[in-house]
């Protein structure tokens, strides 16, 4: 799990996030899959689909509910640290909107932080599918293969009052499917230095009196 | 002198200076000694199932420790290794031998699939059966001498085995789901884990086990007639040495929460003692015996780095003027530990004051061994942002926190001479010259000076009110934002020197660290890499008992002496 981590923190900055961003993703896909919910496939997914687009196009503007992104597609990352940051916004008995939303799944940690936090219970929905999380656990009600979902046009979020559905069970190890984890392994890849021999013999201060 | 109220846990400013962090040595709260402590209070049984090795060292053992609920078995493979071949660089591929401690007692198929992968270390494959992967190198120094005299009949020569200090020595130890192996949330739960790396400290004490049995079998193959086991006093003064880069010190920047708990504990540790009214003659006795073997420690401890060969001049220095102050120190009075200790402030160097520290620590064991239960902590619990935080108080932050940074001069080569970077090759972590090669592109973020001076003056140019609407705008200064945040409600969090400078030596993190594992004799090769010794004169498992068990880390005084 925390190889799961240290992966998804590599690629999402490979992918050209900031640190503080990459982090995030590294703790939401680390989140997912600690409740069996495919982490790795979403964050490959929405890498991709944000291979070429600018911090800019995908942030939330955030004025007005519902939120949405200039560019059509909402970053559930930076959208769920924004909503993670405020805390007051979930505090907010009505509940909110965004509109145009990449993998809202992903959207789910940081509602799930924000429940921790604040010591409620949420629940996330798109189309025909609902995601519970409270402090204690997650559960599922509706479509699970929404759960995959590439994009979606709306995303609720409210208050609820107890867990509803089917539970997501706590596991320790990650089964992500071959080609996310190639995925992820490829733009984790552009974090690493090419190797040369000035820095294989200086950089790590071993060599050549290593041995003795 | 003061009142008891106004003695505080020393200030971060202080304590979380680099070369303060380097002159760190092991005290009673380090995790080596902690795991001996819970071995003999809870009665382990160590038995050796299988040793199956020829004359050329080839072959497999199975150590298992029994607790009262769980058993832990190292498996132990061993390789003929063509001394061209033997390095301690993370890019080697074969080793004299190589480890895995499996969670419970291995079957033969579960021995078989180790063989496949074990000595493979980072090219093969464990699993959550096992706990850590691990491999040694001998002492090529040392294995010949000692393997020649057993088989003679002989012991080895004193002089030689207190120079090098161990036959083997670990060129990693890998724990917490690397490689395939268990997740450490796998087993955080267990009682025997809760305390910080005690998995890998358990292998490491396995393999100082098996390593001796080893050379002590290679004796005998050489020569059955004539060889003779160590001496058992002299088998003591073998620890199991460690080799250890750069990862570590990124190790340290990533962990603020455990940084902050493990230092916290210690200053905390510290602060109780010089807190202690009035001292009884036992307790002056106690110190005067334990500032004798840290002499005797301090002699034995040898390096060919310039840097440690300086410290090592002024922590003898500095053991010379505290024996010669304890020896007129008159201990009567109230807060008689806290005079010491301003008089050991204003009198010794870093390395004396905290070879001082850690002795004062020793003192009292129900004052301080309580507080080892807070040197574990979930990072992810200090990972949220508190979005709703003024943006003049987290100017206030960093102006605590980083004001070091802020008044250091980036503009200058020097004060970001340095770039952190992973390479390619094996993903070893590794430290180049950011105006020498082009390594920028690839940096990790283990500069929190420099981020925090750019985020200072984004906060100044800044119109928002709240963290959050700053964060919104500013992605680029999350990662600082939350590391300023961290160090504000933990105040050992935060390395407050500068990582990135053309001075900065890593060995200060790696000794920092390496002090909390409970290792010695620190040994830097060069800037960035270092040599320690670990369970040197602990007893090994047939002799732990009670009186062994947690007085062994400083060497035992010469009879006359005692």
């Amino acid at each position: 799990m925390g190889e799961v981590q240290s992966l998804s923190v590599k690629a999402a900055r490979g992918a050209g996030m900031e640190w503080g961003l990459a982090e995030e993703a590294g703790m939401a896909t680390r989140w997912l899959c600690g409740f069996g919910l495919p982490g790795v496939e979403l964050l490959s997914d929405l890498l991709r689909q944000q291979a070429d687009a600018v911090y800019e196009e995908l942030c939330p503007q955030t004025n007005a509910w519902p939120w949405y992104a200039n560019g059509g597609k909402l970053c559930p990352l930076i959208t769920g640290a924004t909503i993670c940051d405020r805390a007051d916004v979930v505090s907010e008995d009505e509940g909110f909107a965004l509109l145009g939303t990449a993998c809202p799944l992903l959207l789910v940690p940081f509602i799930g932080s924000a429940a921790k936090l604040s010591g409620k219970t949420m629940r996330v929905s798109w189309q025909h599918v609902v995601v519970y999380v409270s402090a204690i656990g997650v559960t599922v009600e509706g479509d699970m293969d929404l759960l995959l979902c590439s994009h979606t046009p709306n995303v609720a979020i409210s208050h609820a009052t107890s867990l509803q559905g089917d539970e997501q069970k706590q596991t320790f190890r990650a089964e992500p499917s071959e080609g996310a984890l190639r995925g992820l392994e490829r733009l984790a890849q552009r974090t690493y230095a090419p190797e040369t021999e000035k820095s294989r013999l200086s950089g790590a201060g071993a060599g050549l009196t290593d041995n003795d | 002198m003061g009142e008891a109220e106004n003695i505080h846990p020393r200030d971060p400013n202080l304590v979380m200076r680099l070369d303060r962090l380097g002159s760190f040595h092991q005290s009673r709260l380090s995790f080596m000694r902690q795991l001996l402590r819970r071995l003999v209070r809870e009665k382990w049984r160590f038995e050796q199932t299988v040793f199956d090795f020829d004359e050329n060292g080839v072959g497999h053992a199975v150590y298992t420790a029994h607790g009262p609920e769980r058993s832990y078995s190292l498996v132990a493979f061993g390789n003929d290794l063509p001394p061209e071949k033997r390095s301690d660089r993370v890019i080697a591929t074969e080793w004299d031998t190589a480890f895995t401690l499996f969670d419970g007692v291995p079957e033969q198929n579960d021995i078989d699939r180790l063989r496949s992968n074990v000595p493979k270390q980072e090219a093969g494959r464990v699993s959550e059966n096992e706990l850590t992967l691990s491999r040694a190198n001998r002492s090529v120094r040392l294995w010949e001498h000692v393997v020649e005299r057993l088989s003679q009949g002989a012991q080895p020569d004193i002089e030689k085995v207190i120079d090098v200090g161990y036959l083997m020595r670990t060129t990693a130890v890998y724990g917490s789901g690397k490689f395939g192996a268990a997740d450490r949330a796998q087993i955080a739960e267990r009682a025997e884990f809760q305390a910080p790396f005690q998995v890998e400290m358990l292998t490491v004490y396995l393999i100082r086990t098996f390593v001796m049995d080893l050379v002590e079998h290679m004796a005998r193959k050489r020569a059955p007639e004539t060889a003779v086991p160590l001496d058992p006093e002299l088998r003591r003064n073998f620890g199991i040495g460690n080799s250890t880069g750069l990862g570590m010190a990124p190790f340290l920047i990533n962990h603020p929460a455990l940084l902050n708990a493990w230092v916290g504990v210690r200053e905390e540790a510290l602060c109780r003692v010089r807190q202690v009214v009035h001292a009884q003659p036992q307790d002056i006795t106690t110190i005067n015996t334990l500032l004798a073997r840290a002499i005797l420690h301090a002699a034995h401890w040898h390096s060919e780095h310039p840097a440690q060969i300086s410290k090592l001049r002024d922590l003898r220095a500095d053991l010379e003027k505290l024996q010669q102050h304890l020896h007129d120190f008159v201990a009567t009075g109230a807060l008689p530990w806290n005079a010491l200790w301003l008089w050991v402030e204003e009198n010794l160097s870093l390395e004396g004051q905290e070879q001082c520290a850690s002795l004062l620590i020793e003192l009292y064991p129900e004052l301080v061994d309580p507080l080892t239960a807070c040197m574990s902590t979930d990072e992810q619990m200090t990972f949220p942002i508190d979005g709703s935080m003024r943006l003049s108080r987290l100017r206030e932050i960093v102006e605590d926190i980083y004001g070091w940074a802020l008044k250091t001069d980036w503009a200058q080569v020097d004060a970001k001479a340095r770039v952190w970077y992973t390479s390619e090759a094996k993903l070893e972590p590794r430290l180049g010259e950011r105006f020498e090669e082009p390594l920028e592109p690839y940096e990790q973020p283990l500069g929190p000076g420099r981020d925090a001076a750019l985020l200072y003056q984004a906060l100044v140019d800044s119109h928002h009110h709240t963290v959050a609407a700053f964060l919104l705008e500013h992605p680029e200064h999350r990662h600082i934002a939350r590391r300023a945040q961290i160090a504000a409600r933990l105040p050992y969090a935060e390395i407050r020197d500068n990582t990135i400078s053309a001075e900065m030596m890593p060995i200060d993190m790696l000794r920092m660290k390496l002090s909390f594992f409970g290792a010695c004799h620190f040994d830097p090769r060069s800037d960035r890499w270092v040599r320690i010794n670990m369970f040197q004169h602990a007893p090994f498992p047939h002799e732990l008992c009670a009186e062994t068990s947690d007085s062994w880390t400083l060497p035992p005084l010469p009879i006359a002496a005692q």
